[in-house]
């Protein structure tokens, strides 16, 4: 169909009425005549004939598709395809729906349900839907999706508004003329103060409509946390938070294998306090933790496993009968271990492993392989390097001789680092080396604040293998001069860490200070990025995946059991955040400066000029065309040689 | 349209329709009534005129034997008195007579050259010499009055080569011709005579000699007589830079009022000083025409 890019130059064909007019006025007396002589013949009054239709209709015609011709011309014509109709280029709307689970109180499903009808019907053009969990294109399945959209029903996930709106940018058409975002969301500070875009470099205008602006009220049940009590008994702590400005009292209900246990709690404004139950050890299996019903509602319940965890597989590669060194160095880490997790419901049993050749089973947490040497040969090296390429975690500390461990991992492709040789302090005289600062934010660094970075930082370092980390390894622990006491190596799925010193006395004081468990702990457990030691423990919408690639997606609140793990998936906390952001930071971090012209365009915004197949110069040419043959239709009629009559002027 | 090319000029009917007639009515006293379809007229005229070979069966009173002894060559004597006229063809070759309607065959000038050849060539089958005087703005073509075929040949190639032209200018033009008129002769003057009804009787008055005749053609198209055009038109005048929009249907009664008048005063005046006026519209056969004028002049012979 046929669209304009000036549409307001169209006015100019209330011109045509001129010819028109002009045709209806214009006296017949154009034509001349020569004469012999005008001795008898004077001016007359021609009359006027009251006419009814211009004359010289042809004439007329042509002149009026020549101005129509030149008026079209102007207003910059184009041609839309079918798929670039204004029906499908016009406006473009995506609504977006915080569906998260904050969405569900505070009485915002009923402030979503009354706007959504008005939304709708304030929408032109085409419409996208769009929420944190899933997309509707633009067309008619978005707006009934809106439509019939029940807000009670809110997804029980943290919200991700930055990756939402990047995806919903997407369902936006290439042709699309005005580009529009309408976010209706409660703007909670933990969802969306991280989330960016640049809304206003891609041509989007961005319309954000706040819900649940009152947030009063609320108390959260934050989470779960059991230790090991005496007497076969064990301490489950359940932390309240109170998200109001005011002392709130509430009810803490212990739910567990059919039996109920309440407390009664007092908690500060803005502040957490604990409720302590103690149940007997291994009778229950599921626990649940509850407050009573409030403003939001989806954080007063809390589920967690009353079962201890499996015990996780920690296995050492045996060391030589005769390699005393690292006898004790299995020995320090073994007891290390037993002794960090003692007191912890995830428990770790360690074990040592012959690991065969064919061993690749990745159903070990962690694979020590103390004093690396040629002891281990180099089918159970293959094993172990599969078994960490399938998702696995190993742990390697240097044999006595250090250029043989360094040959063998060379050999089988895992040392990203070069070799700078043995450093021996004490043989050369010189002061030990020091652990240096470790990177502020780390998990290390919060687990080495205050007392116990103190007693890290004052271990001692008299051996260790001097290796610059190159391609993906990089180092976790430091010493003077940058020298890597732990390096870390993604290999496949899974990771090598590599540790230059050995857990001895003749090569460090490490094993004989008090950080050396910690140490020890956060190297099992990959430095943060293993799960709490009560099992794992996710949120509504996150996903857990297991070494060898499988993944289990937290889709409600619950206790599940997923291959060797027992699981407990709540809702997740952030969305008991009481505050939210003003809606003035939420457009500016989303890059808007508010409701965009259709005029503006930036970015890969089609503008509408470029739409279509212009037509300007064709009419350009049918005009020129017209213009031509109009010319020479009025043009004065030559001179018959033969007819003396017509003679003009230019003889006498 | 007729053919300008000489032959053409001769047109068979309008000389069918000539040889009926006597074209010289007055010249009956001098003898040209007698002359007509004859050879030339030996008459006994007081002035010698010329010598022309003998033919046999001439009367051989007129042998000149004088001549004879001298040349051994027989020669007879003609004299004035038997002669012929001096015809003068006396053509407006002006703008106006460009004029040609819907209704005419040809423009003025055309027919008033058409009608100058057939009387040139009967003028000349009686011996007459025969001359011819083409005016405009200036003298265009001016041909000195003789007699024989091949005289008549140029006078004949001077008509067909006559174009309309100009504004006519009658007291530059008829002052010259006056003036070398010969002794006696018959002046023929074919002309539309436009607006020229106080100028013209002045210069034709010498009709009123018993020396000369003047016979004046007047040509007109039968648009100048009855305003035939019924849209309004912007008329433009042929002779000069003037115009006058107007409707026909407004002032076509007035207009032929008008233009009776003139032709009726036109008329009167000419006939007044001697000359003899007769009216050609372009849509009439020439042969007609003068047939129509040439016997009014028996008549009034």
């Amino acid at each position: 169909m046929l669209s304009f890019t000036y549409p307001v130059l169209l006015w100019g064909l209330v011109g045509l009425s001129l010819p028109i007019l002009a045709h209806m006025v214009h006296r017949h007396t154009t034509r001349r005549l020569n004469f012999p002589s005008l001795r008898f013949i004077r001016i007359s009054q021609i009359p006027r004939k009251g006419r009814n239709w211009p004359t010289d209709i042809l004439l007329l015609l042509m002149r009026l598709l020549l101005a129509a011709c030149a008026v079209l011309c102007l207003a910059g014509p184009r041609w839309l395809p079918k798929e670039a109709s204004p029906q499908s280029s016009g406006q473009e709307t995506i609504v977006i729906l915080d569906n998260s689970a904050s969405m569900g109180g505070w009485g915002i499903p009923d402030e979503v349900s009354a706007l959504l009808p008005e939304l709708l019907s304030s929408i032109d053009g085409k419409l996208g839907a769009a929420t944190f969990t899933e997309q509707h294109p633009l067309g008619d399945a978005a707006r009934d999706f809106l439509r019939n959209y029940n807000p009670s029903l809110a997804n029980l996930a943290k919200g991700s508004p930055e990756n939402t709106i990047s995806s919903a940018l997407g369902l936006f058409s290439p042709e699309s003329v005005s580009r529009e975002v309408v976010v209706v969301s409660d703007f909670q500070t933990s969802d969306w103060q991280l989330a960016t875009a640049r809304l206003d470099s891609l041509g989007v205008s961005l319309r954000l409509i706040p819900v649940g602006k009152i947030r009063g009220g609320n108390l959260s049940v934050q989470g779960v946390r059991i230790t090991p009590a005496d007497d076969d008994q064990i301490r489950i702590w359940t932390q309240i938070k109170n998200y109001t400005a005011e002392v709130r009292t509430c009810k803490v209900k212990l739910q567990a294998g059919g039996d109920e246990w309440k407390q009664d709690l007092s908690v500060a404004p803005d502040s957490v306090l604990q409720a302590q139950f103690l149940l007997p050890r291994d009778v229950y299996i599921k626990g649940r933790v509850s407050i009573d019903e409030d403003a939001f509602s989806a954080d007063n319940t809390y589920h967690f496993w009353l079962m201890a965890p499996p015990a996780r597989k920690i296995e050492f590669v045996m060391t030589p009968r005769d390699d005393e060194i690292g006898e004790e160095e299995s020995f320090f880490l073994r007891t290390a271990i037993v002794s960090s997790t003692e007191n912890e419901w995830q428990k770790y049993l360690v074990t040592h492993h012959s690991f065969k050749d064919s061993d690749t089973k990745p159903d070990r947490d962690a694979v020590f392989i103390p004093g690396l040497g040629k002891h281990v040969s180099s089918g159970q090296i293959s094993s172990i390097l599969q078994y960490a390429k399938a998702g696995g975690k190993v742990i390697v500390t240097p044999g006595e001789s250090p250029a043989e461990t360094i040959s063998i991992l060379r050999e089988q492709g895992f040392l990203e680092a070069d070799y700078r040789g043995f450093k021996d302090s004490s043989a050369s005289g010189l002061k030990p080396y020091r652990i240096q600062g470790l990177v502020e934010g780390t998990p290390l660094a919060k687990l080495f604040s205050g007392e116990a970075g103190k007693d890290l930082y004052l271990s001692k370092i008299s051996k260790f293998v001097g290796l610059r980390p190159r391609g993906d390894a990089r180092p976790i622990i430091e010493l003077d001069d940058s020298w890597p006491l732990i390096l870390e190596s993604p290999l496949g799925k899974g990771r090598v860490f590599l540790c230059t010193t050995r857990f001895h006395g003749s090569w460090c004081d490490l094993p004989l200070r008090n950080s050396f468990l910690p140490l020890v702990r956060e190297l099992l457990t990959g430095f943060g990025e293993q799960p709490e030691s009560q099992g794992p423990s996710i949120s509504v919408g996150e996903t857990l995946s297991s070494p060898d690639g499988k993944k289990f997606e937290g889709t409600e609140p619950g206790l599940f059991q997923w291959e060797n793990e027992l699981i407990a998936v709540n809702v997740p906390r952030e969305e008991s955040v009481s505050g939210v952001l003003p809606v003035d930071t939420v457009r500016e971090s989303l890059g808007s400066a508010g409701r965009l012209s259709t005029n503006k365009q930036n970015g890969p915004t089609k503008p509408e000029d470029e739409l279509g197949e212009p037509l300007g110069q064709w009419l350009a040419l049918l005009a020129a065309g017209l213009f031509l043959a109009e010319s020479l239709w009025v043009r004065p009629r030559s001179r018959k040689k033969e007819d003396v009559t017509e003679s003009t002027l230019e003889s006498t | 349209m007729a053919d300008t090319s000489t032959a053409n000029l001769l047109d068979p009917f309008a000389l069918s329709r000539i040889e009926d007639f006597n074209l010289l009515g007055r010249m009956v006293a001098e003898g040209v009534h007698a002359g007509l379809h004859k050879s030339i007229h030996h008459g006994r005229g007081t002035e010698f005129f010329q010598y022309r070979s003998y033919s046999p069966g001439e009367d051989l009173k007129f042998v000149d034997w004088k001549v004879f002894a001298r040349s051994n060559h027989l020669y007879t004597k003609t004299f004035e008195e038997e002669t012929n006229t001096v015809c003068y063809l006396v053509i407006d070759t002006s703008a106006s007579m460009g004029y040609a309607g819907k209704r005419s065959p040809c423009n003025k000038l055309r027919y008033a050259v058409m009608a100058a050849a057939a009387l040139a060539y009967l003028a000349s089958r009686q011996g007459d010499a025969v001359g011819l005087f083409a005016y405009g703005e200036d003298v265009i073509d001016w041909i000195e009055p003789r007699t024989g075929q091949d005289h008549l040949q140029v006078v004949y190639q001077s008509l067909a080569k006559l174009k309309p032209s100009g504004k006519s200018n009658h007291a530059k033009a008829w002052p010259k011709l006056l003036g070398r008129l010969p002794g006696r002769g018959l002046v023929l003057y074919f002309s539309d005579m436009l607006e020229a009804e106080e100028e013209l009787p002045e210069y034709l008055k010498f009709g009123q000699s018993v020396r000369y005749d003047c016979l004046s053609f007047q040509i007109l198209d039968p648009d100048e007589l009855d305003l035939p055009y019924k849209e309004a038109l912007e008329f433009a005048a042929m002779e000069e830079r003037k115009f006058v929009p107007t409707y026909p249907d407004a002032i076509r009664d007035e207009y032929q009022e008008a233009m009776n008048g003139f032709r009726s005063s036109l008329h009167s005046l000419l006939t007044g000083v001697g000359a003899e006026h007769a009216e050609f519209c372009t849509d009439q056969s020439i042969g007609n025409a003068l047939g129509f004028f040439l016997h009014h002049r028996e008549h009034r012979g």
